[in-house]
């Protein structure tokens, strides 16, 4: 890089600069990843359900998707979060520079940013304090270029890139402060405002963690948009063909839904999902990655698999220099050396401009982790050159072939990890029974409440107002303030005796939900402060029993008896509609449900349910012999609809269901299936 | 002859920093528009009773350029006299523009503002 070129990078970087993928590809992989939780995440769709009497599934989903746009926003008056752009990078190879961004132009080695995670996982997080780019940390340093002709026309209050007292106050910290406060604030609206503010909180993590599978964003690349494009695509070189790529082509990406089975994973904290410190520049990790072995956070996927623009193959750099890392590799992560001896062996054709086709040498990633056509593609001089080393720059990732190959890799992991995501902030579920003024507390999160408090609300039919009737320490109800995964416990709540058999209560738990074998909270992140909730009325629903639960028998599809059949002549539904789905279990797979005993039901119940693109059907749900109904909106997709219902003491043995759909919307919504799909477990 | 150019091309930076940076833009009105509403927490847009403000917000949208059109996202508003707003908003050339449209108690749109909001690096 020449010198000439620092002055306008400073005003490119102060001005135009591009950071992660563009906000409209963000916002698509958070809607996505949404459509993913609410399909396998009994977690989230629990939470909604227990707030849907103040704020539906769909605003929810769409503050995530404002947030994840919103978290690029630079010196936005209302926020005080300044150039919060630089603070979406994550370097999980660098153990020196704090593993954010420390890349200015011309590839200078400076401390820019707060790196992501921190960025996104401390409440109220105060920003690295940037105060510009050396040598122009003041007005008139920015102005005394030879020339200066524009002196005095233009100020900067400080460096260029300047970034000080910044706070971050949209992390998963205070994601956490605003759900409590939505979930218990008296007044209605405040709940509803708490809980747009903890969704647009959860979107603009799920934005910082997106970033993390942007190359770049992994290989501690600085990179600017607009001027970069102007001055030359191949002139300057910093802006982002990635981010570009993505811009023009954002309504193709392939957003495939996918949900991470962080538990499956080994995942135990927010961190994991950056960076679980398992990969340190070894192709073993990554390649185990890609075959059954430990998954990595996506950071380290992204670093060890992707080039940058500038930071590419290790044999383009030298060890130690900035745009080092030793992953991907030339020679150990691509078939460079068979096209080293035979150029032909990679010539594919590519599309330079419209009309424009030619036929370029592309480089495969066969080797050292995932493995994926057109990796990157031989320059000019890299073809020229080829059998004579590595030469600097002999290799490109700007070709659409190659952008569209990696697009297609990152993005739907990035869907996933997102999804994966808010089934962890959502982890924390609880089952209620109520016998009298006996309330039975399961936990049922697969993992342990430690410490911390259940508090009791419950709702004025009348003014929406909630109050809190009362509280009780983990440690006051079980010894030792540990509840495990699956154990319940009792506490009388007088409240009961007298209230109406309709009336909302609400059950929040907060604490510490995941301990390791110390008991030790296994993420410090969301330690103390992680939430659990679920609604129960006075309504006698039996006891747990026990504890433990039992199974008492696994239930499949196919032994249901009656499907779904379609109205005569119906295929799409609309407002005022209704279908209804029964399900009996064969005889001899009774249940066996000792005295006074709460079941646990838990029914996974499917149905498809599409309309127009962007159409909104709403619909009610609920077993027939139920008087509680659940209410469920569908936004174009299909739906997991996730019901739990803690069964009377008295069963039939043979139970059958019941459940009616009444779409109440201006777009029929065209059932496909219903029925119960997988494996219900009965349990007590 | 250096100096020359190294001149030209901070013209050209300079221009550009104007053109993307400071451009003639509406700012945020004072008093903010939407004071006093809040995210309506179960506005349904596709429910019968919020058809007008559904429909006639999509045609507004449907207006505006088909850049702009392809990245807007809505906002539903209420405030407690039972008026809605809708916010409309999307970055373009890294400024956050909002669009608010306002209704009156009969979702019958009674004024539309533009502005820039602030700016986004992307």
């Amino acid at each position: 890089m020449k010198i000439k070129y620092i002055p306008i990078l400073c005003l490119a970087f102060f001005n135009t600069n591009a950071f992660g993928h563009v906000q409209s590809v963000h916002e698509a992989i958070t809607v996505n990843a949404a459509a993913s939780a609410g399909e396998g995440s009994p977690g989230y769709g629990a939470f909604f359900n227990a707030v849907s009497s103040d704020f539906l599934l769909v605003v929810a989903t769409n503050s995530m998707r404002i947030g994840s746009h919103n978290e690029d926003f630079t010196d936005e008056p209302a926020d005080v979060g300044g150039k919060r752009p630089l603070n979406h990078f994550y370097d999980p190879l660098d153990h020196t520079f704090y593993k954010g961004l420390s890349d200015s132009p011309p590839d200078f080695r400076v401390v820019s940013g707060t790196n992501s995670f921190l960025w996104a996982s401390m409440s109220n997080c105060v920003g690295y304090n940037f105060p510009g780019i050396p040598g122009f940390n003041s007005a008139s340093a920015t102005l005394s270029f030879p020339g200066g002709i524009v002196s005095g026309s233009i100020s900067w209050p400080g460096g260029i890139g300047r970034n000080v007292n910044t706070t971050n106050i949209w992390s998963w910290q205070n994601a956490r402060g605003y759900e409590w406060l939505g979930l218990t604030a008296t007044n209605q609206s405040l709940r509803v405002r708490n809980l747009v503010n903890m969704s647009r909180a959860i979107g603009q993590v799920l934005h910082l963690l997106q970033d993390t599978s942007q190359p770049q964003h992994v290989r501690n690349e600085q990179h600017l948009d607009t001027l970069g494009k102007t001055l030359g695509q191949h002139g300057i070189g910093w802006e982002s063909p990635i981010e570009d790529y993505g811009d023009d082509h954002k309504s193709q990406l392939n957003y495939q839904h996918g949900l991470l089975d962080w538990r499956g994973s080994g995942f135990t904290k927010l961190e994991d999902f950056w960076d679980r410190h398992l990969y340190n520049g070894s192709e073993d990790v990554l390649s185990a990655a890609e075959h059954g072995g430990p998954q990595l956070g996506l950071a380290e996927w992204c670093n060890g698999n992707f080039c940058g623009d500038r930071h590419d193959y290790a044999e383009e750099w030298d060890p130690g220099t900035i745009g080092y890392y030793r992953y991907p590799s030339l020679g150990r992560s691509t078939d460079y050396n068979q096209i080293e001896r035979n150029l032909l062996y990679g010539s594919r054709s590519s599309d330079l401009a419209p009309g424009l086709t030619r036929n370029r040498l592309y480089l495969d990633k066969t080797k050292a982790g995932i493995t994926f056509n057109n990796h990157s593609v031989l320059t000019f001089f890299g073809a020229k050159f080829a059998g004579y080393g590595y030469i600097a720059d002999g290799t490109t990732i700007r070709d659409d072939n190659v952008l569209k190959a990696y697009h297609d890799q990152f993005i739907p992991k990035a869907v996933k990890y997102s999804a994966g995501l808010l089934d962890y902030f959502f982890r924390g579920t609880l089952s209620v029974c109520v016998n009298g003024t006996t309330v039975g507390i399961r936990n049922s999160s697969g993992l342990d409440f430690s410490g911390g408090t259940f508090s009791i609300f419950k709702d004025d039919p009348n003014s929406g107002n909630r109050t809190n009737v009362d509280q009780f320490t983990l440690a006051a109800l079980v010894p030792g303030g540990l509840l495990a995964n699956g154990q319940s416990v009792t506490m009388n709540e007088n409240d009961l005796a007298s209230a109406d058999p309709h009336t909302k209560y609400i059950l929040v738990y907060q604490g510490t939900i995941g301990t390791d074998a110390n008991g030790n909270p296994l993420d410090p992140v969301d330690a103390n402060i992680g939430i659990a909730t679920t609604t129960f009325t006075p309504a006698p629903s039996g006891n747990f029993c026990n504890g433990s639960p039992v199974n008492l028998g696994v239930f499949n599809w196919n032994e249901v008896v009656n499907g779904y059949t379609p109205l005569p002549g119906k295929n799409f539904y609309a407002s005022g509609d209704s279908l209804s789905f029964s399900s009996e279990f064969a005889a001899s797979t009774d249940l066996v449900n000792p005295s006074d005993c709460a079941v646990a039901v838990t029914i996974y119940c499917h149905f498809t349910a599409t309309g127009p693109k962007g159409a909104l059907g709403v619909f009610q749900y609920g077993r027939a012999d139920d008087p509680f109904v659940q209410w469920g909106a569908i936004n174009g997709f299909a739906a997991w609809i996730d019901l739990e219902y803690a069964y009377p003491e008295t069963v039939d043995p043979d139970p059958t269901f019941s459940f009616s759909v009444a779409p109440h919307s201006t777009y029929p919504l065209l059932i496909e299936a219903f029925g119960i799909v997988g494996t219900v477990t009965f349990s007590y | 002859m250096k100096t020359s150019r190294y001149y030209k091309c901070f013209v050209v930076a300079l221009l550009f920093a104007l053109a993307f940076g400071f451009g003639c833009y509406p700012s945020k009105p004072t008093p903010d528009p939407l004071d006093g509403f809040h995210v309506a927490g179960k506005f349904d847009p596709d429910s019968n009773s919020n058809k007008a403000i559904n429909e006639d917000s999509k045609n507004y949208i449907q207006t505006l350029s088909p850049k702009e059109r392809d990245i807007a996202g809505r906002e539903f508003f209420e405030d407690d006299n039972g008026r809605h707003a809708v916010k409309i908003s999307y970055t373009l050339n890294d400024n956050n523009w909002e669009h608010v449209l306002i209704y009156d108690k009969n979702n019958h749109r009674i004024k539309a503002v533009k502005y820039v909001s602030g700016h986004s690096m992307s």
